[in-house]
């Protein structure tokens, strides 16, 4: 039994191998497929045209950003690099990858992190009382307003938090994240509108899944005899609806780190906070080929590892699935 | 559930307190005239402080840090600033350094300085590689003069000159890759500001005042740099007073917000010409059928210019000529207005054999293929997609069926000045594009440039080489005149509105603002003028 676990184990790093190199790979090549010039951003619009009808210019610029390789010989570099560590040099900063990583990771993470873990909180309670009992009209009601927040378009949202608290209210900046001397007060001033919006998205995802898992389980036989043995209220929840579907919501939280990341992208652009999303679609914009591969690399192994805890976790509470090894 | 709802509340209460509390927070947006600090916000961000690999940095550099050789007045001319010049032969050119310029780190601007600048940016910045290609040497004879040799005679010599920042040899000699030097003195120039740091976080770049700068110290102690991703946030920002005004590169704002900001008392608009043309239709000139003459003049009677004026440039502009140089320029020759006739425009395409040929209610080629024209787009500006839509409808109600692609900045330059593969494109052109190369836009003609109409027309050609070689300017503006006749006459494009700059202000906070063709409000007059 110890070495079929054994064996599991090494089967389950060896799919998360899999899908990184898959996902490194993918980095590489999507940046490429995509029409457009990174040559474009190093000269300005006007200059372009008479830059790159002089060959030697535009060899030497080739040379200097490896873009004259071969795309094989770039890949093999890339992957050369990656292993080292070493993510190469934007080219439209011109400064290493994984600075300008280490530097914007963290503005995106103090947003996604708390709204990830309050929006988890509060859309599980509310999507376990709206799952329980759920043909009443009020909770029908809320279920449809969850549906409506989820389906608007998060920018929009965005502009018109930004027209209600900013401009109307005065009581937040119009965007911008604090700056680097910034006090706990000045922190939470810039945060309090991305952050609100994230967590606001979030909950009414969250609240929608775990409503429909606890709908579905609410009708088993287990849930009925609690019930009919009076259980309490907080009980109920927490023992027979929420225990029972720990293993989808473990899934859940760590999709909803990836969703976060995805989500915080057009967030970060409406409020202008220079996260890793920004960062991406600043990369996006200029063809900055290494930017773009490093912070799609880095948001991808910060989601591939967020779900191999998530299987951890499962493996650790939810007997069945350890019961299911078992077999 | 009630428990929830109580929750909800709790939160709610929390957070209304927490607004009394930061609505209790200072306020920084004070008129100018009591902290001196002046807060301009901008879509156009910078991504490093260094202005050799960042474009926008470049551009700020140019208005607060390093000074220029030349500059442009507010009619568009190149003029003295740094330096006067002569020659005799538009080969070799005399610069003689007039100011007494000092750099912010106290050392005296030199002619060496000078020669330096233009010889180090010519091999180190791509751009300048470009706009000092056919210079040859540069040397200093003496502390205030400096002779250029050219490779051959080229009197746009000069337009290099007012886009050369003068940078110090005494911090630059010993580096080899500008683009990536971190060295502290990077920012040293001798422009009216000095350079005080750059705040990727919040977005914020801040400039101190010079007040050794040698025309005078600034009216303003401190201008602040905002930078925000969309135009919304950063219109909201003004309505507040977060920032006295707005500022965007060859561009004013969307005259779409202009009602929205009519409304706010303390909002002032400026409307300036502008030496651009807002939008344009570039026709692939060498591409069938968009390479016959007769063809494009249908598509311009197809057009309504009155629509667009009103639906994308809000009324701020006017219909323009089939001449397509905006009258703001001084050798402008007047044309006939392009007006709309459609009839006209179908029996015209009739007659070159472009009408329905199977029935499906599009007009087909001659030799009976189905016709569709590609029109690409700039998705990164909305009013350029906005008014591919109008052209798509007019075109369609002459029976030409119209595919529009969206792309971004970099797939836009790529298929139209590298790999030529597109039918029509819908883009404006700056007033510094104008004024490259051969001036008169034939840097966005020519196919041996960036030629987005790819235009080979030998008659066309040897006008531009003609400008590019001749130093008297009388004929100059004759060859200018010449080049308008061409472009209505052959309508290698169609000019679709002539916008102006439209620049919002907010009067309580700021006065005075000054405008120049080439950087807009951050010209040098502005820090003069500015209450």
């Amino acid at each position: 039994m110890k070495s079929f676990k054994k064996s599991s184990f090494f089967l389950k790093i060896l799919r998360y191998g899999f899908t990184i190199f898959i996902i490194i790979s993918i980095n590489f090549i999507l940046p490429r497929m995509m029409p457009g010039d990174p040559l474009v951003f190093l000269f300005g619009e006007e200059v372009y045209g008479a830059a790159i009808r002089n060959p030697q210019l535009l060899q030497s610029l080739s040379e200097k950003y490896g873009l004259d390789k071969s795309l094989s010989e770039q890949f093999l570099i890339y992957i050369g690099n990656i292993i080292n560590g070493d993510f190469g040099q934007s080219f439209s900063f011109g400064r290493s990858v994984a600075e300008i990583i280490a530097e914007r990771i963290p503005l995106t993470l103090m947003l996604t992190i708390p709204s990830t873990i309050l929006s988890l909180f509060i859309g599980t309670l509310l999507g376990l009382s709206l799952g329980f009992n759920s043909n009443s009209h009020l909770k029908r009601s809320v279920s449809s307003f969850l549906i409506a927040l989820h389906s608007i378009p998060s920018y929009w949202f965005a502009m018109l938090l930004l027209l209600v608290f900013s401009l109307w209210l005065n009581l937040t900046p119009t965007g911008g994240a604090p700056p680097k001397d910034a006090n706990i007060i000045s922190i939470l001033h810039h945060i309090a509108l991305p952050f609100s919006l994230l967590t606001i998205l979030n909950i009414a995802y969250i609240s929608i899944i775990i409503r429909g898992l606890t709908m579905e389980i609410a009708e088993e036989p287990f849930v009925m005899t609690a019930r009919s043995k009076g259980l309490s209220w907080i009980k109920l929840r927490i023992r027979h609806l929420l225990l029972p579907s720990l293993a989808p919501f473990l899934s859940l939280a760590a999709m909803e780190l990836g969703f976060a990341f995805s989500g915080a992208l057009l967030v970060e652009i409406a409020f202008s906070w220079p996260g890793i999303g920004y960062t991406m679609w600043q990369a996006v914009v200029e063809r900055d080929y290494p930017l773009l591969q490093g912070a799609f690399t880095a948001v991808s192994l910060i989601v591939v590892l967020a779900n191999a805890i998530a299987d951890v976790l499962s493996y650790i509470f939810d007997p069945r699935i350890r019961m299911g090894e078992n077999e | 559930m009630k428990k929830i709802f109580a929750a909800g509340i709790l939160v709610v209460l929390t957070l209304s307190l927490a607004a009394v509390y930061f609505q209790a927070l200072p306020i920084t947006n004070q008129p100018l005239k009591q902290n001196k600090t002046l807060v301009i916000g901008t879509i156009n961000l910078v991504r490093t402080d260094n202005f050799v690999k960042d474009y926008y940095m470049g551009i700020f550099s140019a208005c607060f840090i390093l000074d220029p050789l030349a500059r442009i007045d507010a009619s568009g001319k190149v003029i003295p600033y740094l330096v006067n010049w002569s020659t005799n032969d538009s080969r070799v050119w005399r610069l003689n350094l007039i100011a007494n310029a000092k750099w912010h780190d106290g050392k005296p601007v030199t002619a060496e300085d000078i020669a330096f600048t233009i010889m180090y940016l010519k091999e180190k910045d791509p751009n300048y590689a470009v706009h000092f290609q056919f210079v040859n040497s540069a040397v200093a004879l003496d502390n205030r003069t400096v002779e250029v040799t050219l490779t051959k005679e080229w009197t746009a010599f000069i337009v290099g000159l007012a886009a050369t920042r003068l940078i110090p040899k005494h911090v630059w000699f010993n580096v080899t890759d500008p683009s990536a030097y971190t060295g502290n003195n990077r920012n040293i120039g001798c422009g009216p500001f000095i350079y005080q740091g750059f705040d990727s976080a919040s977005g914020t770049m801040t400039f101190i005042a010079n007040k050794d700068y040698w025309k005078g110290k600034p009216n303003v102690d401190k201008v602040i740099l905002k930078f925000y991703t969309t135009t919304d946030a950063m219109l909201m920002a003004l309505k507040k007073g977060e920032i006295a005004t707005t500022y965007a590169y060859a561009k004013g704002i969307d005259p779409i917000y202009v009602p929205s900001l009519l409304g706010d008392k303390n909002i002032t608009i400026m409307v300036y010409p502008n030496f651009g043309v807002d939008n344009s239709l570039w026709f692939n000139c060498k591409r069938y059928p968009y390479n016959i003459t007769e063809f494009r003049i249908a598509i311009s009677y197809a057009l309504d210019y009155g629509d667009y004026l009103n639906y994308i440039a809000a009324g701020y502009g006017e219909i323009p000529t089939r001449g397509w140089i905006p009258n703001c320029w001084d050798y402008y020759v007047i044309k006939p207005k392009l007006s709309k006739n459609s009839s006209y425009a179908e029996q015209l395409l009739s007659s070159l054999g472009f009408f329905d040929r199977n029935g499906d209610g599009w007009r087909d080629y001659p030799n009976g293929t189905s016709m569709i024209m590609k029109i690409i787009a700039r998705s990164d500006i909305a009013e350029s997609l906005r008014l591919a839509e109008l052209v798509k409808r007019d075109l369609e109600k002459i029976g030409i069926r119209v595919q529009i692609t969206p792309v971004d900045v970099s797939t836009f330059q790529t298929l139209t000045q590298r790999t030529k593969d597109f039918d029509a494109a819908i883009s404006r052109t700056t007033f510094w594009g104008m004024m490259m190369y051969a001036g008169a836009g034939t840097l966005y003609f020519d196919h041996r440039n960036m030629g987005w109409a790819n235009v080979d027309d030998p008659e066309y050609i040897a006008i531009v080489d003609e400008i590019l070689r001749t130093a008297n300017q009388t004929r100059v503006k004759q060859l200018y005149e010449r080049i308008q006749d061409l472009y209505a006459e052959r309508m290698y494009v169609i000019p679709l509105y002539w916008g102006k700059i439209i620049q919002p202000y907010r009067s309580d906070l700021v006065e005075g603002i000054s405008y120049e063709p080439m950087y807009g409000i951050l010209g040098r007059d502005t820090w003069y003028s500015i209450k």
